[in-house]
């Protein structure tokens, strides 16, 4: 693929990638194949899975959203998954959460509101939390802080604007709102692990904002502010020799680290990632997401696709480097999202064939 | 393939936009902008569309970057011409709203030196990230022009709720090189983000501000409207003979017969088969080439497509 500049001679412009014959399928590495536990065919033909979060406990609950607006509980159990319950959304599904401290209770967001539903009352949502005004701004992301008081809510651009809006979940009250700090819709809202004050949120406009949340005022509230310079699609926390890192996944499939500090650390383009991958088509890699693991270092799960095949892959970055660790074969789809829980070294894996995949990731199995 | 966009092709574009612009002339600098269409997109499901390119030629070259900087580089930039702040400066504005956003609207992007741009939240609140102009990065190790032209060259898009997006690549004072090297690295770059790549992209044109688009790809879109619109069976007997060398009902008898021998249609755009047999009835009257048949507008149909 010719997409660096470099390879652009100055007299000689080829024509535009065909992107249809590549990715070839000879060159297999054979390193770890992770252990396939079970998979799971979620919805209709067209269905995607979207989202999906697990409770920490090795025989969990799995909360899934997907394309058709709709959240689903599973139960895993002797690598066997089973539906426990349904809830209907009406409105595109934005995330889906585990409750920190009830493994009966998932927070389900859409765009228009988010909701508490209780598998033991499966009838009706147990709270609703939402603006409840009629131009209520269109949200694209939420969270809820790991002490299960606060919600915090991201909002699509609406009118110019693009907000942060915090609830207490107690008193379903509206508390407060940021909107000075992004100029593009907010696509993640996180919580820190360790301090549940600081939260950071991550936009198309590309930047990677940190706060205080005991701050009223947004001009004292901002901490610390990071240009990552593309659009950032997924933010995750870390913690590494007892500090907080930033992992961040961007748009244009590319993964940058930051450590509280003034630049990326560690920056991977597509191209690095293709090249970890062994693969030799830019345009058929992507990164799923990156998790962390109990040392403090960073997973990530990267897909590739070629005419007749669906790669999954595992890497790691503990330094500087990224090291690919081993393949899940039995993937068959476009993965979109997954769930990691470190205890227990569980993966699970949602994707465009509406398969919902479980993975044993331990190394020694 | 009539997927592929030819060089001759990306060329005849470009050069059409910088003829339009001169004869044309505007009293400011026209950008020249790509313009996608999309297909088999749902941005429901599928991931945003939207980031960042660096293209080899600037853009937008009247475009002002101011450096933040601290001792070096406020010296390095008074050297090159640049406009700069300091420490002294930017603390001067007192976190003032207003000021801030003077000084945002006042440049199109900033760099800062690492000493400073730690600071910038606490110097200046949310300002600059507000009117999306918070700085990038200027290490020592880095020519501070070559960054300029960086920041300068680089381009971000985002594909809105609608399936169409727009981005400037250029501007009318580039040669037909210039402008073709960015349309191709910037086309390029987008339809490798594209799940499905070329099978995602509706329609393609390169635009001057002012000037008219030209069509990079969609010629097989034409060419079907064209055809589902026309009927050889409405024209005169007459030349209905001078071109097939047969009655039109003896033709119709021809492709039913026919019919059973020929293979299902596998996609909804096949072109149908009463015109594949008038296209080869019109090669064999007329023993011409294929492009003429080609070209013929009663048939619509493309040279590659004749040549079945």
């Amino acid at each position: 693929m010719s997409c660096t500049p470099e390879n652009l001679d100055k007299n000689e412009v080829s024509s535009l990638e065909e992107y249809e014959n590549d990715s070839t399928d000879t060159e297999e590495i054979p390193i770890v194949n992770y252990r396939f536990l079970t998979e799971k065919k979620i919805g209709g033909e067209e269905t995607y899975i979207l989202h999906i979060a697990a409770t920490p406990d090795a025989d969990c609950n799995i909360v899934i959203g997907t394309s058709d607006d709709v959240c689903e509980i599973y139960r895993l159990g002797e690598n066997q998954l089973a539906k426990i319950e349904t809830f209907e959304s009406n409105d595109t599904i934005t995330g889906v959460q585990t409750c920190p401290n009830n493994n009966n209770l998932f927070y389900c967001g859409s765009t228009k509101s988010i909701k508490l539903w209780d598998i033991r009352t499966p009838q009706k949502f147990t709270l609703e939390i939402s603006e409840g005004i009629e131009d209520a701004k269109p949200l694209a992301c939420f969270e809820v802080s790991p002490n299960n008081r606060l919600l915090t809510a991201g909002s699509e651009l609406h009118q110019g604007e693009a907000f942060m809006l915090f609830w207490d979940i107690r008193n379903v009250r509206l508390m407060g709102a940021y909107w000075q700090s992004h100029s593009d819709t907010i696509t993640q809202v996180k919580f820190s692990n360790n301090d549940v004050n600081t939260i950071m949120s991550g936009s198309v406009d590309g930047l990677i904002n940190v706060f205080d949340a005991k701050c009223t005022n947004e001009d004292d509230a901002l901490l610390d502010s990071f240009n990552t310079g593309s659009s950032v699609e997924q933010l995750l926390w870390y913690e590494r020799q007892g500090k907080n890192w930033i992992s961040c996944i961007t748009h244009t499939s590319d993964i940058q680290l930051w450590a509280t500090g003034i630049e990326p650390y560690v920056h991977f383009r597509r191209s690095d990632i293709t090249k970890a991958m062994k693969r030799k088509s830019e345009a058929h890699c992507y990164i799923v997401s990156s998790h962390s693991n109990k040392l403090g270092d960073v997973l990530v799960l990267t897909g590739a696709h070629s005419k007749n095949k669906e790669y999954l892959s595992l890497m790691n970055i503990s330094t500087k480097e990224l090291v690919y660790l081993g393949n899940l074969i039995e993937n068959k789809q476009r993965v979109r999202c997954s769930f990691y829980n470190p205890n227990h070294n569980l993966l699970l894996t949602g994707g465009e064939l509406g398969l919902l995949n479980v993975w044993n990731i331990n190394p020694k199995s | 393939m009539t997927s592929k966009v030819s060089r001759d092709t990306l060329y005849e574009c470009s050069n059409a936009v910088l003829k339009h612009a001169k004869i044309k002339r505007r009293n400011f600098l026209e950008t020249v902008e790509i313009q996608i269409g999309l297909k088999n997109y749902d941005p429901q499901k599928d991931k945003r569309f939207s980031g960042t390119v660096k293209l080899k030629h600037i853009p937008r070259p009247k475009m002002q970057v101011c450096i933040l900087g601290d001792q070096q580089h406020c010296d390095e930039a008074k050297a090159n011409n640049v406009p700069f702040m300091d420490v002294e400066a930017l603390k001067k504005l007192n976190k003032n709203k207003k000021l801030v956003k003077k000084l945002a609207k006042k440049y199109d992007a900033f760099l800062a030196s690492e000493a400073l741009i730690k600071q910038i939240p606490r110097l200046l609140g949310p300002g600059l990230n507000k009117a999306g102009k918070f700085p990038g990065l200027l290490s020592h190790q880095e020519s501070m022009m070559q960054k300029i032209d960086e920041v300068k060259s680089t381009i971000k898009f985002q594909m809105k709720k609608v399936l169409c997006l727009s981005v400037a690549v250029g501007h009318v004072g580039m040669s037909p090189d210039e402008l073709v090297q960015n349309v191709h690295l910037s086309i390029n770059f987008l339809v490798s983000l594209l799940k499905k790549h070329w099978q995602n992209v509706r329609s393609l044109h390169v635009k001057s501000s002012m000037g008219p688009p030209q069509r990079l790809r969609r010629l097989r879109v034409e060419y079907r409207l064209l055809r589902d619109n026309s009927n050889s069976f409405q024209m005169p007997d007459e030349k209905f003979i001078k071109l097939f060398r047969l009655p039109k009902i003896l033709v119709l008898n021809l492709i039913e017969e026919m019919r059973g021998f020929a293979e299902a249609p596998l996609r909804l755009t096949k072109i149908p088969f009463h015109l594949r047999v008038l296209a080869s009835l019109n090669l064999f009257a007329t023993g011409s080439y294929q492009t003429g048949i080609g070209q013929d507008l009663n048939l619509a149909m493309s040279q590659p497509s004749i040549n079945m």
